[in-house]
């Protein structure tokens, strides 16, 4: 053992962009979630049941080309919305909960990210990790059925699969708020799970409850809310009995609300109560 | 000796695991999720036609198919996972009492809360309902039956979730997929798949004990579904009381 | 019975970890210390004594029974562990109900006994507050009281001193021994500080990575320590000539001068008699020493010692 002094050397090498940490966060997140057997688990049965088999049935049927009817109803089936809330569920449960519970913000606003960037961070992650499922999938899916089409427009297929992407994303967009709002109302993460679950479920139960009093109830339940916004999203009529204002009004009462929620708590938490 | 140590002890981990789940704050999400459910049935009370059928049918929505499941698996599937977790069970379990005695405490302690929760929610969402409502004949009567029915289903939601929390460290996950899934999804299939779940079964006694709802019109032998449950009751305490026993504590 | 536990070849492991490998070890009545650094298998061998977890291998016995699955036995065990898992909202008197009704006890008599040991903890005066508001000293001191409350005949502690100030420290040092003089309770005590078992007890056994290394009278250990070769580094200035007169002494194994000569390692084979001589070569040579640090003078360089 000798006697030298702990040499320190400054940091000479590369420095990521400020603007560009945002996706440190993100690329932990996955890495994290990769690890996790629960939420494998979970991917690859739901990957399996809502993907997979319908993937061998779509592509051998006979089809002129890949629809938008088809691409719509598969990305709006009760049991693909049932995956995406336990996936969003399972992944978005720690990503705010756990840093309220051990108070590591401080790691990442004292490393020149701010609250922004950390929010930002976390949304892409979670995004990226959800799209395993909502996008990826869609997309092999889409693809496998326009290479099997027995018509030739190419074209038209791929307009759909270019739709399928935007869904894809837009079904993660719609979830992840809150899944982080809950995460960030808790300490737990196991609470915040169930709280996802509770949200989701709750609201779909309330509007079945109301649907036989009024139509516009059904716009209540976020599944119902994905799947006529897939409607738009894939350029197909929407039924007389939705209203647009309400559809719009509530995808963004899903999304943009929630992430302010977010931001307040965090703000709050971080500058103390 | 050995009788009144066992009697106290049981008393003692009964009462202050059930003192614990009330001082938790989670009671603020159920005293939510009660007015949620009051301000629902309250303003269903004022739509065309609601009648005691329509009362039962919310009921038996939001009560026995999301509160009750969804509140058990709260409290139980934590209930000793985290004192594990945080190993304050270290004081029940270097005590000379048997853990399977120990088991039996948290159960009870488990099914007062839920018990006296339950109760809570039922009658405000009840009372909300028959407020507002034109019809009241039979309302307080389904009020005491769904309070009734769903004290059958503490008793087996808790033995389930408490012995999921005494077996794995992530007891909610799978929690959640058999209340969602499962008793959610599998149970709305037509055909006997669907008679696998415990709410089914609370669903055939529902129907011997009142005349209102889509619940009175469930088929199937309510002594055999009281059977049923009450047998799966026992062998899920049993277990979870000998799985405790065997289990190393860190 | 002379010995309160006796244990033969215990291993316990978890997974690929080994927590006790091959552990023996007698522990006689009165007050005996467990030293180990951390991750040494103190808290093992703990929760081994008190059921909570089993052995893979080996046999146990306290109080002449074997302790798993065998909660009558926890009768006349009281166990301190070193976490803290104390419920913030209750008091310190509701808690201590608690356990008295965990343990069979109700009745006025309880109400006496709580009083009872809460004064022999010192903990009459803050009983009633909230144990979310007691600093680390009283905590440890509830959960003592906690573990005394059934009257057991054997008290463990494990790691009762982490975390507390000195004059916590010197009360809970004095309380232990107290309730073996004054109150004929065998107390096993775990530290991974030597002194502290030191003041408390001359009775200690060694523990690292799960094996025993060495048990008996205190005394006895501290001769195997002062036996094996010691590193100490020595600052100052004008340490040349120092450096010159101690390669001289039998005990000096060997020197290392730093380039600056401003600091020196010494290896000394007695270092009882390098401290001995310190003074006077000080004096003799003229040389200002700022600091002189035992390097090996720790738990750890003793167990690599013992073990290597």
């Amino acid at each position: 053992m000798g006697l030298d002094p702990i040499g320190y050397k400054p940091w000479d090498g590369q420095r990521t962009e400020h603007g560009r940490r945002f996706l440190v966060v993100a690329e932990s997140i996955l890495r994290h979630k990769l690890r996790a057997k629960w939420f494998l688990a979970m991917l690859i049965i739901g990957t399996f049941l809502v993907h997979v088999m319908p993937l061998f049935i779509l592509s051998m049927m006979p089809h002129k080309e890949l629809e938008a009817e088809v691409m719509r109803d598969q990305m709006g089936g009760g049991l693909y919305f049932i995956f995406e809330v336990i996936l969003v569920a399972l992944v978005c449960s720690d990503l705010i909960s756990e840093d309220m519970r051990s108070n590591s913000f401080i790691l990442y606003v004292s490393r020149a990210m701010g609250v922004k960037g950390y929010l930002l961070g976390k949304w892409t992650g979670a995004m990226v990790t959800i799209g395993l499922f909502t996008l990826l999938p869609p997309l092999v899916l889409a693809i496998a059925v326009t290479a099997t089409q027995s018509g030739s427009d190419y074209l038209g297929s791929l307009a759909v699969i270019g739709q399928t992407l935007i869904a894809g994303i837009w079904s993660a967009a719609l979830l992840i708020p809150i899944g982080l709002a809950v995460s960030s109302l808790t300490r737990k993460r196991t609470y915040a799970s169930v709280g996802t679950f509770m949200f989701f479920f709750g609201m779909m139960l309330v509007s079945g409850i109301f649907t036989g009093l009024s139509q516009d109830w059904s716009l209540l339940d976020p599944s119902q809310v994905l799947y006529q916004s897939h409607t738009v999203i894939y350029g197909l009529e929407l039924t007389d009995s939705v209203n647009k204002a309400l559809l719009g009004a509530m995808a963004f009462l899903l999304t943009v609300p929630p992430m302010a929620l977010v931001y307040y708590r965090i703000m709050r938490k971080e500058a103390g109560k | 000796m050995r009788m009144s140590l066992n009697v106290i002890g049981l008393r003692t981990v009964a009462a202050f695991s059930a003192r614990k789940l009330l001082m938790n704050r989670r009671w603020m999400l159920v005293m939510l999720l009660g007015a949620l459910i009051a301000l629902v049935m309250g303003y269903a009370a004022t739509a065309d036609g609601a009648n005691m059928d329509f009362a039962s049918d919310m009921m038996g929505i939001l009560l026995l198919m999301f509160l009750l499941p969804v509140l058990s698996l709260i409290y139980g599937a934590s209930m000793i996972r985290n004192e594990m977790d945080d190993r304050s069970i270290v004081q029940v379990i270097t005590a000379p009492l048997d853990r399977r005695i120990s088991y039996l405490g948290y159960y009870i302690g488990l099914v007062v809360v839920l018990c006296l929760l339950i109760t809570v929610v039922t009658a405000i969402g009840g009372l909300a309902f028959l407020a507002f409502s034109p019809e009241r004949e039979g309302g307080a009567q389904l009020i005491v039956t769904f309070i009734a029915l769903q004290y059958l289903g503490v008793l087996v939601y808790s033995a389930l979730f408490l012995l999921l929390g005494t077996l794995m460290r992530q007891p909610i996950y799978l929690g959640l997929l058999y209340v969602f899934i499962w008793e959610g999804f599998i149970g709305s299939v037509p055909g006997s798949i669907g008679n696998l779940t415990i709410r089914h079964q609370l669903q055939v006694i529902a129907s011997e004990m009142t005349d209102y709802g889509s619940v009175a019109l469930t088929n199937g032998d309510w002594t055999m579904s009281m059977l049923a449950l009450v047998a799966l009751t026992v062998a899920m305490v049993v277990a979870g009381a000998f799985v405790l026993r065997r289990e190393e504590i860190s | 019975m002379s010995n309160v536990v006796e244990a033969r070849m215990l291993s316990k492991w978890y997974g690929q970890v080994i927590g006790l490998n091959n552990f023996s070890i007698d522990v006689p009545k009165g007050i005996t210390g467990i030293v180990g650094p951390n991750g040494a298998g103190k808290s093992t061998f703990f929760k081994l004594l008190t059921g909570n977890i089993r052995t893979n291998v080996g046999h146990l016995r306290v109080l002449g029974e074997e302790p798993w699955q065998n909660p009558s036995l926890l009768a006349k065990i009281g166990f301190c562990p070193d976490y803290d898992f104390l419920p913030p909202d209750l008091d310190g008197r509701e808690y201590l109900r608690f356990v008295a009704g965990l343990h069979g006890m109700e009745g006025l008599k309880t109400a006496e006994r709580v009083d009872e040991v809460l004064k022999i903890v010192n903990m009459s005066k803050d009983a009633d507050r909230s144990m979310g508001g007691y600093s680390k000293g009283m905590r440890q001191r509830i959960k003592i009281a906690g573990a005394l409350l059934h009257d057991p005949e054997l008290l463990l502690l494990d790691e009762p001193l982490t975390g507390t100030d000195p004059l916590i420290r010197k009360e809970i040092i004095d309380l232990v021994k107290d309730l073996n003089k004054v109150h004929g309770h065998d107390v096993i005590v775990s530290s991974h500080v030597l002194h502290e078992i030191e003041r408390m007890t001359h009775q200690v056994a060694l523990i690292y990575k799960g094996r025993s290394v060495a048990s008996g009278d205190l005394s006895e250990i501290r001769r195997l320590m002062s036996d094996h070769p010691h590193n100490i580094v020595l600052e100052g200035r004008g340490l040349v000539p120092l450096a010159q007169t101690l390669l001289t002494k039998p005990y000096t194994s060997s020197i290392e001068l730093r380039p600056d000569r401003l600091g020196m390692y010494v290896r000394v084979d007695r270092p009882e008699e390098f401290f001995d001589s310190l003074p006077e070569l000080v004096t003799e040579t003229g040389c200002e020493l700022e600091r002189v640090e035992s390097l090996d003078d720790d738990l750890e360089s003793v167990f690599r010692y013992l073990v290597g």
